[in-house]
């Protein structure tokens, strides 16, 4: 088979064919290899952050013996994956976006790889991210900023930006994104892709790079909802090493993907959501509602709390934690960071410990308020991802001059409420702007109940076709 | 006394813990975004009860509001 044509698969597909051997793991990770250096590297989109050719094509060629003798490790046998560079491997460095970490062997390896590694699936490459995961446009000014595959004049989103980038120009198969703020969904959208953000506490942070214990959660992005569903079996689970994490059983979400929407109850916020969005946007977003109705969903409108707090109060939480993970390295390295990460974790040493208790005493308050007034209504919400099309990646870069603050804050008006609420949500393409970008709604559902939110996007998915479009690299 | 995100402590304040001088204008869009955040958690929690300030037990609560759990 064509490298081509190995890269045009998708992740069950090409699981699939290596399980059946009509292809071997090794021409599956030679053709993602081929294509991550002709169109990974900074001449192009910029997205790769470290390659190890040999020893991905060794993980390929024991995968391969082992299958050859019977022995499939698990649903993603030999399949090439390439995450965010921040899930550290033992002995290997993970640069984390920044000047500094790139030659610091990190001690453990991740709780999500080491269960990838346990369902078989090898990975291949360290993919680029904004500067600490602090970031929603991309921009990366200390490392260099991903471009988008529709068009690379424009943001990928951040901060799992390489993540993005590399999975919609199928170059791997899928990736671990994580989301803090909107860090999987909002580059998930902008590069017409798939991204979950899983519920606080359903997958392990061990051995990810921390920026908010509160508000970090570990997801993938790939190229459908099926591929998304794939990777998130494999990684959810309690682990004793990350104390937020959830006891609760997981429910395989695959088994239930093809289940369909009929009689499924999809809610329309009657408030604050669509506020600031573009006509075009706007347009984009509802049109997906017509296909939930014609799958036999029942479309209502919701009355929601009042949540404009969400979005600023995540960036509080954020700034605050996220200066108490920097602290002991922020004197000796504040020279090495950007001027915009360097503003946000400032922020956070000057926010009062007062208002940050208040932060999260008002989030116990809202999730329980939010989850009674919606998820009494209706199973999923259905909303905008992106208030607009993405901008242009000079457009866009504001740093830390003035007006930061106001264009970070309006960018992540529809993420960061499902952060401060820690309820899961997905990301999922549904068409493109006048631009040629593309453009998303996300679902949310109540903790937990990633099952519900996988089946309404699959059902979306298979009734449309926006995740077979592929970018003209 | 002096709030810390206040422009005029807030220079010394950052100065002292990054161990660098700073950017004119750099401290005022730390110590805006600040402010504004931490008004915005202040007005958020003054509409709480009192028996509703307690902000422990998040994942407690998370687990309680989620779907009932299948057991195997």
């Amino acid at each position: 088979m064509a490298d081509e044509t190995i890269a045009d698969l998708s992740l069950a597909e090409v699981a699939d064919a290596i399980r059946a051997k009509r292809i071997t793991s090794v021409e599956a990770t030679e053709a993602a290899l081929a294509r991550l250096k002709r169109f990974g590297g900074p001449d192009r989109l910029n997205c790769l952050a470290g390659l190890d050719e040999e020893d991905a094509l060794r993980q390929a060629k024991a995968a391969d013996a082992d299958l050859a003798k019977g022995r499939a490790r698990g649903f993603l046998h030999g399949v090439p994956l390439a995450h965010k560079d921040m899930y550290f491997r033992a002995g290997r460095p993970s640069g984390c976006g920044s000047r500094f970490l790139n030659d610091v062997p990190a001690r453990t390896t991740a709780a999500a790889l080491e269960r990838l590694d346990a369902a078989g699936a090898i990975e291949i490459a360290r993919l680029a991210m904004v500067e600490f995961a602090l970031g929603l446009t991309g921009h990366n000014v200390v490392v260099g900023t991903p471009r988008n595959p529709w068009n690379p004049a424009h943001i990928t989103g951040g901060s799992s930006s390489g993540a993005a980038a590399a999975v919609a120009a199928r170059l791997v198969y899928g990736a671990l994104g994580s989301d803090t703020g909107g860090s999987i969904r909002f580059p998930a959208a902008a590069c017409g892709i798939v991204g979950l953000k899983p519920t606080l506490g359903r997958v392990s942070r061990y051995g990810a790079l921390a920026l908010s214990f509160s508000l970090d959660t570990v997801g993938p992005l790939a190229r459908t909802v099926t591929d998304c569903a794939l990777i998130y079996d494999a990684i959810a689970g309690f682990d004793p090493r990350d104390p937020g994490s959830s006891r609760r059983a997981p429910e395989p979400t695959v088994p239930r993907l093809e289940g369909g929407v009929r009689g499924l109850r999809v809610g329309v916020p009657t408030s604050y959501f669509y506020d600031p969005l573009t006509p075009e946007m706007t347009k984009l977003v509802q049109a997906s509602l017509e296909v939930f109705r014609a799958e036999g969903a029942q479309v209502i409108e919701v009355d929601i709390p009042d949540i404009a707090a969400a979005n600023p109060l995540t960036l509080l939480i954020t700034a605050t934690e996220g200066a108490a993970a920097h602290g002991r390295q922020l004197p000796d390295h504040a020279r090495d960071y950007g001027p915009q990460t360097l503003a946000r974790l400032a922020a956070g040493l000057l926010v009062p410990a007062s208002a940050y208790i208040e932060a999260l005493a008002w989030r116990k308050a809202l999730v329980r308020a939010f989850c009674k007034a919606v998820f009494e209504r209706c199973d999923v919400l259905h909303v905008p991802v992106m208030v607009a099309s993405p901008p242009t990646i000079a457009e866009s870069d504001v740093g830390a001059n003035p007006g930061f603050a106001r264009q970070m804050t309006a960018m992540g008006h529809c993420t960061r409420p499902f952060n401060f609420l820690a309820l899961p949500s997905i990301s999922v393409p549904c068409g493109f702007a006048a631009n040629g970008l593309p453009a998303a709604f996300q679902l949310a559902a109540r903790p937990f109940a990633e099952s519900t939110l996988l089946r309404a996007s699959r059902a979306y998915e298979r009734a449309t076709d926006w995740h077979r479009q592929a970018p003209a690299l | 006394m002096t709030r810390p995100d206040a422009p005029d402590s807030a220079r010394a304040t950052l100065e002292k813990l990054l161990g660098m001088p700073l950017a004119e204008g750099f401290v005022e869009e730390a110590a805006g975004l600040a402010r504004a955040v931490a008004d915005t958690a202040r007005q958020a929690a003054a509409a709480l009860p009192p028996e509703a300030r307690d902000p422990t037990g998040f994942l407690d609560t998370l687990e309680s509001l989620g779907p009932p759990e299948k057991k195997e």
